[in-house]
C-alpha cells in the first residue's frame, strides 16, 4: 500500500524543526554538549549532542510541562511538529489518528532515577511520578493526552529496528482502515547508561585504531526524535513524499529481500563493523548516504533517515554525506529516481522503506 | 483477509508451569502467592506476589544465565510449537514473525545493573542478549519480521493483536505471539510508590479490594493461517476473531471514569470481528482488584454485555504486567474449551457500588466466542475476541 507522508517534525541536536535539519544538512555545524557522568572512578565527560525541549512551551503551558521528563518532552515536541504541519492539529479535522511511537531506549534514564534510590538504600519509598514516567510507554501516553486522541496508541521498543517495525505497523493499521491518519515516530533521550556505554566503545576502539579514525568513524550520541503524519495516498498528496514499500524481517540463507533502488540512505552510524554488511545489500551502481554525523549515534536514528529522504523528495535533492563507497560528495539533483532508507539492527535484522 | 488460526500455546505463570497445569489450578481453585522471594523490599511493609516458582523453570534446558523474561518466554514457545506438533527447525528460515509484548524485555538488563558498571557491550548488544522477540527468532532461526511491544500492561494483548495483522493481510503466514514479564525490584516498588497494591490476597470486584498484586510470567500463541495449518495438518485449537484498542486520552496512571477507551476498544473488536455483543458468552475482565478499575470494568461490562458472565483471573496469576493479557487470553481459550467459567478468586462479598458482579463460583458457560480485555499504565485499552474451535460457522 502507499502512504504519503503529510507532516513531519524533528528536534535534535541540530535544534527544532525541518530547517533547523535542513541547515544541518547543509553543512551548519553542530556544538556537542559535554554530559558528566559519575564513575567509580570520578567523574567524564563525554561530548554529545543533545536537544532542547523549549520549544515546546509554544504547544503547552509550562505548568503542564512539570511533570514531564526529558524523553516525554521530546516526543511531545516533534509530534507537534508533525501535526502542525499536516495541518491536523485541531482534532475537528484529523479523523481517527492512530499513534505509535518508536524508541530504542525507551524511558531507561528514568528508570535509574527511579531505583537508585532502592539500590542505594537512601529511602524507603520512591516517587510516584518518577516510576510511572520510567515506563516506555510514557511518551506515547502523553502524546494522546496533549491531543485528546483515543485512537489505538501503541510503543514499540526493539532497538535499532524500533522505528522500521513501528513505520510497518503504521502501513498496515491504514491498510487495515482502522485509522484514518497514523502519528508515527521515534524518540530517544540521551541517559548516563547510554553515554557511557558509547564512551566505552570508543575508548575501547582507540586501543585499536587512532583516537581520530576513531572519531571519524562513530558519530557522537545523540538524541532527538522525529515524527509523521501519514495518510493513504489521495487525490489531495500529489505533492507529498510516498512511501511505496516497507519491509521487515531477519536475514536467514539465501539471497537478501534486496529493495530496488538509486540512492540508498544508510542507517550505519558510522560504526566500520556494519559497514561491510551494508554494502551487500547495494545494487550495483547505486550511491549511498549516511547522516549520523546530523542526528548522531541513537538506536531511532532510521527516523532522521526517513525525514531527510522525505525532505530529499520534496526538495528534489540529494543531501552531501561522506563516509560510505561511491558517496554523495556535494548536493545532487534527485530527478526520478528512487529513495531507500535501509537498517540493519541486532540479530541480523533489517528494515527498510522504499520511497518514490 | 486470511483467517488467523490458533495452532499452539504456551503458559507459564503462579498457576502452573504449563498450559494444562494452569488450567487445571484455576478449576482446583489454586491461590499460590507469598512475599516476594528474590529480591528484598526496601518499605517498612511487604505485600503478596505471585511468583513463578523455580521449579518450574529449572526441568527446562535454557541457559540459567538467561534474564527469567527470556527463559519463561522460550518455554511458553517451546510448548505452543510442542502442541502443533512442530520441533524447533521446523519453522526455520520461513516467513514466520515474532511479536511479543513486555515491560521488562525491553530494559536490556539495565533493571539490576548500574551506570557506572555498565559493561562495554554496547546497548544493542545487551538488547540483544536479553531481548525475548531476538531471542525466540535467533532460537527458531525464523525470516520473518519482530516487534517487541512495550505497552505497559497491555503489550501482551497488543502483540498479539498486532500479529493476527501481519496474518490476515498475507505478511506472515505464521506469528509467535505473546507477552512475558518478570517481577523485578523496580516494578514492586514502583507499585508500592503509586499505593495501588493491596497488602492481602487480591480481591477483584470484591466490596473489600483494595489493589492488586503483582505476578510475573509468559504466555505465548502460534497463530497462523489456516493455509499454514492445513499444509502441516495441524487442527487449530480455536480462532483470534478480533482486536481493539483505544486510548484514554486522560490520565497516566487512572483509568477513565466513563469508560470510554475501553468502549472504543470493545466496538472495535467486535466490529472486526464482525460480531454482535449478545453473541459473546462470558468476558474476562482485567479486574485488577483496584478500587477504580473494577468500577469502572463492571459499569462497561453491565452496559454492553447485560446478564453476561464474566471473571477476573488476578486472583489466581496476580497482574503479570506485559503478560497479563496473553496469559489471560490462554486461560479465556481454555474456559471456553471446558464450557465453564472458575470462581473469581478472591471475590466474595459483593460491592453495592458495582452494578455488575463476576462468577462467585464455578459457572458453566454455553457459546463459542470470548472476549478478554486488558488496561494498561498511559491509558490503553485492549480487547481480544477468541473463539473456540466451535466458533466458525
Amino acid at each position: 500500500m502507499k502512504v504519503a507522508i503529510r507532516g513531519i517534525g524533528v528536534v535534535g541536536g541540530f535544534g527544532s524543526g525541518l530547517p533547523a535539519l535542513e541547515k544541518a544538512l547543509d553543512g551548519r555545524r553542530i556544538a556537542p554538549t559535554d554530559i558528566s557522568i559519575p564513575t567509580r572512578e570520578g567523574a567524564i565527560l563525554v561530548p554529545c549532542l543533545t536537544a532542547d525541549t523549549g520549544p515546546l512551551a509554544d504547544y503547552i503551558p509550562t505548568r503542564v510541562l512539570r511533570r514531564m521528563d526529558h524523553y516525554i518532552r521530546l516526543g511531545l515536541l516533534a509530534a507537534f511538529g508533525a501535526m502542525t504541519e499536516a495541518g491536523i492539529l485541531d482534532k475537528s479535522r484529523r479523523g481517527r489518528l492512530g499513534i505509535i511511537v518508536a524508541t530504542g531506549s525507551g524511558a531507561t534514564g528514568n528508570n535509574y532515577n527511579f531505583q537508585h534510590p532502592y539500590e542505594d538504600m537512601e529511602e524507603i519509598c520512591g516517587s510516584p511520578i518518577r516510576f510511572s514516567n520510567s515506563v516506555h510507554n510514557a511518551a506515547a501516553a502523553y502524546i494522546s493526552i496533549a491531543l485528546a486522541e483515543m485512537g489505538p496508541n501503541h510503543s514499540i521498543t526493539h532497538d535499532d529496528l524500533s522505528f522500521p517495525a513501528a513505520l510497518m505497523t503504521a502501513v498496515t493499521w491504514l491498510q487495515q482502515r482502522r485509522v484514518d491518519a497514523v502519528l508515527v515516530g521515534g524518540v530517544d533521550a540521551l541517559s548516563h547508561a547510554h553515554a557511557y556505554a558509547w564512551h566505552a566503545h570508543r575508548q575501547a576502539r582507540r586501543v585499536v585504531k587512532n583516537l581520530r579514525e576513531a572519531q571519524k568513524q562513530i558519530p557522537m550520541a545523540g538524541e532527538g526524535a522525529c515524527f509523521f503524519v501519514l495518510k493513504a495516498t489521495g487525490t489531495d498528496s500529489a505533492t507529498c513524499p510516498v512511501i511505496r514499500e516497507t519491509a521487515l524481517g531477519r536475514i536467514c540463507k539465501g539471497p537478501l529481500p534486496r529493495p530496488m533502488g538509486d540512492y540508498y540512505i544508510l542507517g550505519e552510524g558510522g560504526l566500520a563493523a556494519t559497514r561491510a554488511d551494508y554494502g551487500k545489500w547495494l545494487l550495483p551502481g547505486a550511491r549511498a548516504t549516511c547522516y549520523a554525523h546530523v542526528y548522531g549515534d541513537m538506536a531511532i536514528d532510521s527516523a532522521f533517515d526517513t525525514a531527510i529522504a522525505a525532505l530529499s523528495l520534496r526538495n528534489n535533492r540529494i543531501y552531501a554525506a561522506g563516509s560510505v563507497s561511491q558517496p554523495v560528495q556535494e548536493r545532487e539533483l534527485l530527478a526520478d529516481r528512487s529513495v531507500v532508507c535501509l537498517k540493519l539492527g541486532v540479530g541480523n535484522t533489517f528494515g527498510w522503506t522504499l520511497f518514490d | 483477509m486470511n483467517r488467523v488460526a490458533i495452532a499452539g500455546v504456551g503458559c507459564i505463570c503462579a498457576l502452573g508451569a504449563t498450559t494444562d497445569d494452569c488450567m487445571q489450578a484455576l478449576y482446583a481453585g489454586e491461590r499460590n502467592f507469598g512475599l516476594p522471594s528474590r529480591f528484598p523490599s526496601h518499605c517498612s511493609t511487604s505485600q503478596p506476589v505471585f511468583e513463578v516458582p523455580d521449579r518450574f523453570l529449572d526441568p527446562w534446558p535454557f541457559p540459567r544465565t538467561l534474564p527469567r523474561t527470556c527463559r519463561m518466554t522460550l518455554i511458553a514457545t517451546e510448548q505452543a510449537m510442542a502442541q502443533a506438533h512442530l520441533e524447533t527447525g521446523d519453522l526455520a528460515q520461513q516467513r514466520v514473525g515474532v511479536s511479543l509484548g513486555t515491560n521488562i524485555g525491553v530494559t536490556a538488563g539495565y533493571e539490576t545493573g548500574q551506570a557506572e558498571t555498565v559493561s562495554f557491550l554496547l546497548p544493542r548488544d545487551r538488547f540483544l542478549a536479553t531481548n525475548p522477540t531476538c531471542l525466540v527468532a535467533a532460537t527458531l532461526d525464523l525470516s520473518g519480521p519482530q516487534q517487541t511491544v512495550a505497552n505497559a500492561c497491555s503489550a501482551g494483548s497488543d502483540a498479539i493483536g498486532i500479529a493476527a495483522a501481519w496474518i490476515t493481510t498475507g505478511t506472515c503466514d505464521a506469528v509467535i505471539a505473546g507477552g512475558t514479564d518478570e517481577l523485578t525490584p523496580r516494578v514492586y516498588n514502583g507499585f508500592k510508590s503509586l499505593f495501588i497494591n493491596d497488602d492481602h490476597p487480591c480481591r477483584p470486584f470484591d466490596r473489600d479490594r483494595k489493589g492488586l498484586n503483582l505476578g510475573e510470567g509468559a504466555a505465548v500463541f502460534l497463530l497462523a493461517s489456516e493455509a499454514f495449518c492445513r499444509s502441516r495438518q495441524i487442527d487449530p485449537l480455536g480462532y483470534f476473531l478480533g482486536y481493539g484498542a483505544a486510548a484514554d486520552a486522560q490520565h497516566f496512571t487512572q483509568p477513565r471514569s466513563d469508560g470510554l477507551g475501553l468502549r472504543l476498544a470493545i466496538d472495535e473488536a467486535l466490529t472486526t470481528a464482525g460480531l454482535a455483543h449478545d453473541q459473546v458468552c462470558f468476558v474476562n475482565a482485567h479486574g485488577t482488584g483496584t478500587p477504580g478499575n473494577d468500577l469502572l470494568e463492571s459499569q462497561v461490562i453491565a452496559d454492553l454485555f447485560p446478564g453476561k458472565p464474566f471473571l477476573s483471573t488476578k486472583g489466581y496469576t496476580g497482574h503479570a504486567l506485559g503478560a497479563a493479557g496473553p496469559i489471560e487470553a490462554v486461560l479465556t481459550l481454555g474456559c471456553l474449551s471446558r464450557g465453564s467459567l472458575p470462581a473469581t478468586a478472591g471475590y466474595t462479598i459483593p460491592d453495592p457500588q458495582l452494578p455488575a458482579h463476576p462468577v462467585a463460583v464455578q459457572t458453566a458457560v454455553q457459546g463459542t466466542i470470548a472476549v478478554t480485555q486488558t488496561l494498561a499504565f498511559g491509558g490503553s485499552n485492549s480487547v481480544l475476541v477468541i473463539g473456540s474451535k466451535g466458533c466458525l460457522p
